[in-house]
């Protein structure tokens, strides 16, 4: 669990700069979305990690601007709506997050499309990276991961279905396994990135 | 992911993203699924441009592309294929890999293309059916439990009972009040005023000359404990309109 500190505070880049959100405002955003810290906590992670993609889905430029807009305007409203609103929160974040879209889209033009640039410099640091990362998982994850990852079209569904066959799982359950390896893989590698470039 | 759901839809599944962990994991695995398709050439030429004019647009999103690629390299150099690369071996992939073209031997490029709509309908396929299991859920044993509203625990009235064991789902009843409405949405509260689910959309139905709404509640969601289903009817102007509160009470078994 992460703690506190770690929580993202005063986002850089807010489309709106009149309100800032401090470290009382933010207490105050943690207690409304569950009485136990570590809960909210989570659940604080959970609903900017989601607005985020929610975003990006949305084809928004920049959706970890727009999700820290939508986590300062909720909570600028607390004292508004804590007293009287009942229900799911994050309903509440999702209703201000559509607000937050549309002025955006009305105030943003759309940005040329990104070029991918990744050099053969970065390229070979990033694969020393996976490398590295790919070490530091365990035998039978890393196994998964190369027999996961392995094949082509027809042939990679034929060899997933034996591979789940041979783990004595669903497929669908070891799509979700080997998400989860990748996903963990590709923070490490994020991290090791960070470090490099740092 | 590329843009192309309808805004009602859209915007059902984005709320549900939100408080869903299941379906959130949902759409990080078929992000990865969509990158490694582009990235192996499986993906139509429509597709692919939405990929690039869409899907890529966001700077998170190309991360992931490098991340897929660097992946996709280092499994080709490091996996068992690549270490135990016997002709045998290989044969038995190329074969795995030309069937459809053995099919369609004049038309190469018509093989080429139902097989890369094969793999999208397979994986679409588990994408829908997952997607629809998690959502469209129905239970196969349910029990029936009627509700009516307002009634206050000094009453005496509350709805009170015991869950049997292996029970997929609790079906409330809900007496409905005057007035009729397009659809409805229930809430159901625990008794710290937290959601524990929400239905949208649920049509009136007539029982013994009542008007009734009927809500499955999965059994695994509803602990010992007091809970109330905050019901709304949905107006013609569009508008959400509170009809009342129907308590109710889960008790030990």
């Amino acid at each position: 669990m992460h703690g506190l500190a770690q929580y993202r505070l005063n986002p850089a880049n807010s489309m709106n700069k009149n309100w800032d959100l401090t470290r009382e405002s933010f207490e105050a955003l943690l207690a409304w979305l569950d009485p136990n810290r570590e809960v909210a906590g989570q659940k604080y992670e959970n609903i900017r990690t989601r607005l985020i993609k929610i975003f990006a889905c949305r084809g928004c430029y920049e959706p970890e601007d727009l999700a820290d807009e939508t986590i300062n305007r909720v909570t600028n409203k607390l004292e508004e709506i804590e007293a009287t609103f009942i229900g799911e929160r994050a309903r509440y974040f999702y209703g201000v997050a559509n607000k937050v879209r549309l002025e955006y889209l009305r105030k943003k033009p759309v940005p040329p499309l990104p070029i991918v640039t990744n050099t053969s410099e970065e390229a070979e640091l990033r694969y020393q990276c996976l490398d590295r990362c790919a070490g530091k998982l365990t035998p039978q994850n890393r196994e998964l991961v190369f027999q996961y990852y392995q094949e082509e079209k027809r042939a990679k569904i034929e060899h997933r279905k034996d591979l789940a066959n041979r783990l004595g799982i669903a497929v669908n359950a070891l799509r979700i396994r080997a998400h989860r390896i990748r996903k963990s893989l590709q923070d490490c590698v994020r991290e090791c990135l960070e470090e490099a470039t740092a | 992911m590329l843009g192309i759901l309808p805004q009602d839809q859209a915007v059902e599944l984005e709320e549900r993203l939100l408080i869903d962990g299941e379906l959130y994991e949902e759409l990080l695995i078929a992000e990865d699924e969509l990158v490694d398709q582009f990235l192996s050439g499986e993906m139509p030429d429509g597709e692919r441009e939405t990929v690039e004019t869409h899907f890529l647009r966001a700077p998170g999103r190309q991360e992931h592309l490098l991340f897929a690629r660097a992946l996709r390299k280092y499994v080709s150099t490091n996996g068992p294929q690549a270490v135990n690369n016997s002709g045998a071996q290989q044969k038995t992939v190329d074969e795995r890999r030309s069937w459809l073209p053995r099919l369609f031997p004049r038309y190469p490029a018509l093989a080429f293309s139902l097989g890369g709509a094969l793999v999208l309908i397979i994986v679409g396929g588990i994408w829908l059916a997952n997607r629809i299991s998690n959502r469209l859920h129905e239970p196969q044993t349910v029990w029936a439990i009627e509700l009516t509203p307002g009634l206050q625990r000094d009453e005496g009235g509350i709805k009170s009972f015991a869950i049997p064991a292996n029970l997929d789902a609790v079906r409330l009843q809900l007496d409905l009040p005057e007035g009729q409405y397009q659809s409805y949405e229930a809430i159901v509260l625990d008794v710290d005023g937290r959601s524990v689910t929400t239905r949208k959309n649920l049509k009136a139905q007539s029982a013994n000359g009542h008007q009734i709404v009927l809500l499955d509640v999965e059994a695994a969601l509803l602990a010992p404990g007091d809970y109330r289903v905050k019901l709304s009817g949905l107006s013609a102007s569009g508008s959400l309109e509170s009809l009342g509160s129907y308590p109710f009470k889960v008790l030990k078994k």
